[in-house]
């Protein structure tokens, strides 16, 4: 039991999914509640951004010079160039614990081959994901009780982990847990030709019982 | 092992801006879910309030209002909100002319990072202070004929009645709105893949000779 | 090995009352003068950042371990440590007396900052600040100046110059 919560996030901050897996929160935060915490988690992507260390600008992707981007749009080559010398490399962990899948469960099966991460670019050399995106994003929150990890897609779409400090998971092994939740949710949600982008997931029972399935793999409960 | 994952069929993200004292934030003190005051707008800039409605067809919708602060020092970072934002509440305080006139800023800034054809309304807060008004809603209007027909209204902190009208008849616009987008998505031809087949393929010249 | 970009000490009244931002480059220095509108408000940005996180997993776990809000005279209370983004890590150190030390470093998830923070506490700040006799008790004079609205900061020389022996070699 470290794993507490898991949320998705979309781009512009509203909740879209959240599985809790600790009752006490499923009783004492009502989903309103939760939005607001999403919310609030949000915008500190948002504070992190503007409280950048003068040294560090230089390599920030802006979220609010739009404006600016429109008038020099020259510059923007160099910065997104400039961008690209700050690489995050992320040790590659495999899925977990595989002993409890047999040979006739579908879901298992069908899970082990979606989540492979075979393919994305960010795969990189079987051991290390190296990922240009994350510069201002905030990874990891880190207090006596909680730890709170956090993994930001290219389109924007942002996965959180919420976990107590039972066992110290590390933020590598979160990043590559969260994308697979993200390769999940890109193949079962929204290839859903029912699902609206950017709305809550409902009563999607394949994506709820894949991601409970994946979070027993990781042995994250 | 349960989970909550969403009790809601739509988020809808709406915007309340404007200068700093109108009264932003007391607006939706009756209207909101979640009545009491939590202190994050005055670290982070935003606060949130959440409202759940019930529009016609029973699909439940919770509008989750991003309240900002409306000091400068946070403008950069309040700006940031706008992207994906399905509505924009503009306030401005019927007592005070200033704001009134400030609210042509705040449009342009909508412009500049909101996202198009997003929906906005005005809103004259403050209406019980009569005596104090200076602000007409007449004055109002022609600013918001001006500016491609938006909705104008007038509320006060004290009745919270045109407030929860006015987030209603917003949710409504902003569901029809998607319906229409969807709508357009489908009908429209130049997103359509002719699975026909063009010239190319009938007479083109290499297609035909793979073996 | 780290590399510092900032230092910060925030006072109970969410004053920023010491900062410091250096260039790796060049060493060059900026700092928190009365007039220096953009270390005014970027620290009031950080001190938000920290705030508000810690008090929504201080909240979380509240929620998470069913804590009921009692009138016992230490209530249950979190102490939060870092925050870490792409690019760089803020660490932070809240002692008892509800003073604020926060350490901008580069990312790396080995180093804690404790030990640092630890001693720019007891060594320094103790040293030059609370056992010295010019400086305020209290950066904030009035009730005016309390809630981030203070304006007073560490003017003191002798300070600057042991923060900056001290944080240079990690430059």
């Amino acid at each position: 039991m470290s794993l507490e919560s898991l949320l998705i996030i979309n781009k512009s901050g509203g909740l879209i999914y959240n599985k809790n897996f600790n009752d006490n929160i499923e009783k004492n935060i009502n989903s309103n509640d939760m939005l607001i915490l999403a919310s609030t988690l949000h915008s500190a992507f948002t504070l992190t951004n503007c409280i950048l260390p003068e040294v560090l600008q230089k390599y920030s992707e802006s979220y609010n010079d739009s404006k600016e981007r429109k008038e020099n749009e020259e510059e923007l080559d160099v910065t997104d160039s400039e961008r690209n010398k700050f690489p995050i490399k992320v040790k590659y962990y495999p899925i977990g614990n595989k002993v409890n899948i047999t040979t006739n469960n579908m879901i298992a099966n069908e899970l082990l081959r979606e989540t492979t991460m075979i393919g994305t670019e960010l795969f990189y050399n079987k051991k290390d994901i190296i990922d240009y995106e994350q510069v201002s994003c905030i990874r990891h929150i880190d207090s006596d009780v909680l730890d709170v990890y956090f993994y930001q897609s290219i389109t924007g779409i942002k996965f959180i982990s919420i976990s107590n400090k039972k066992e110290n998971l590390g933020v590598d092994r979160m990043t590559c847990f969260m994308m697979r939740v993200y390769s999940l949710f890109s193949d079962v949600v929204l290839k859903n030709p029912f699902y609206s982008v950017e709305m809550p997931i409902r009563k999607n029972k394949l994506f709820d019982d894949k991601i409970q399935m994946l979070v027993e793999m990781e042995n994250l409960v | 092992m349960k989970n909550n994952s969403s009790d809601f069929d739509y988020l809808f993200k709406l915007l309340l801006i404007g200068d700093s004292g109108v009264g932003k934030s007391c607006l939706l003190l009756r209207f909101a879910d979640n009545s009491y005051n939590s202190d994050y707008i005055s670290t982070i800039g935003v606060d949130f309030k959440i409202k759940t409605l019930k529009l016609d067809n029973d699909k439940i919708v919770k509008l989750q209002i991003w309240d900002t602060a409306g000091q400068e020092r946070f403008r950069t970072i309040t700006s940031s909100y706008y992207r994906g934002a399905h509505g924009i509440i503009v306030v401005y305080d019927v007592t005070d002319l200033e704001s009134f006139n400030n609210l042509n800023n705040w449009l342009q800034e909508i412009d500049k990072f909101g996202t198009n054809g997003v929906t906005k309304i005005i809103v004259g807060n403050k209406n019980d202070l009569v005596d104090k008004k200076q602000v007409t809603l007449e004055m109002a209007q022609e600013f918001a004929k001006e500016k491609g027909n938006l909705t104008v209204l007038e509320t006060s902190a004290l009745s919270s009645e045109n407030v929860e009208q006015a987030f209603i008849t917003m949710a409504k616009e902003i569901k029809q709105q998607m319906d229409k987008n969807e709508q357009l998505n489908e009908g429209d031809e130049s997103n359509k893949i002719d699975l026909s087949g063009g010239k190319s393929l009938n007479g083109g010249a290499g297609v035909n000779g793979c073996c | 090995m780290v590399k510092i970009y900032s230092f910060w000490i925030f006072d109970r009244h969410c004053n920023c009352i010491y900062a410091v931002e250096f260039d790796t480059d060049k060493k060059e220095i900026q700092r928190l003068t009365t007039n220096s509108s953009y270390m005014h408000e970027k620290a009031k940005l950080m001190y938000g950042l920290i705030f508000s996180m810690s008090k929504l997993t201080n909240t979380y776990h509240q929620k998470s371990i069913d804590y009921k809000e009692t009138d016992e005279l230490f209530p249950l209370e979190t102490n939060f440590k870092k925050i870490s983004t792409g690019s760089y890590s803020i660490h932070t150190l809240k002692t008892k007396t509800g003073l604020i030390f926060s350490l901008v470093t580069d990312i790396n998830d080995q180093d804690r900052m404790e030990i640092e923070l630890q001693y720019i506490y007891r060594e320094i700040y103790l040293k030059h600040v609370t056992l010295n006799p010019f400086e305020y008790n209290d950066y904030a004079l009035s009730e005016s100046e309390t809630k981030g609205e203070g304006f007073r900061h560490i003017e003191n020389s002798n300070f600057d110059k042991d923060i900056y022996a001290f944080i240079e070699p990690l430059l």
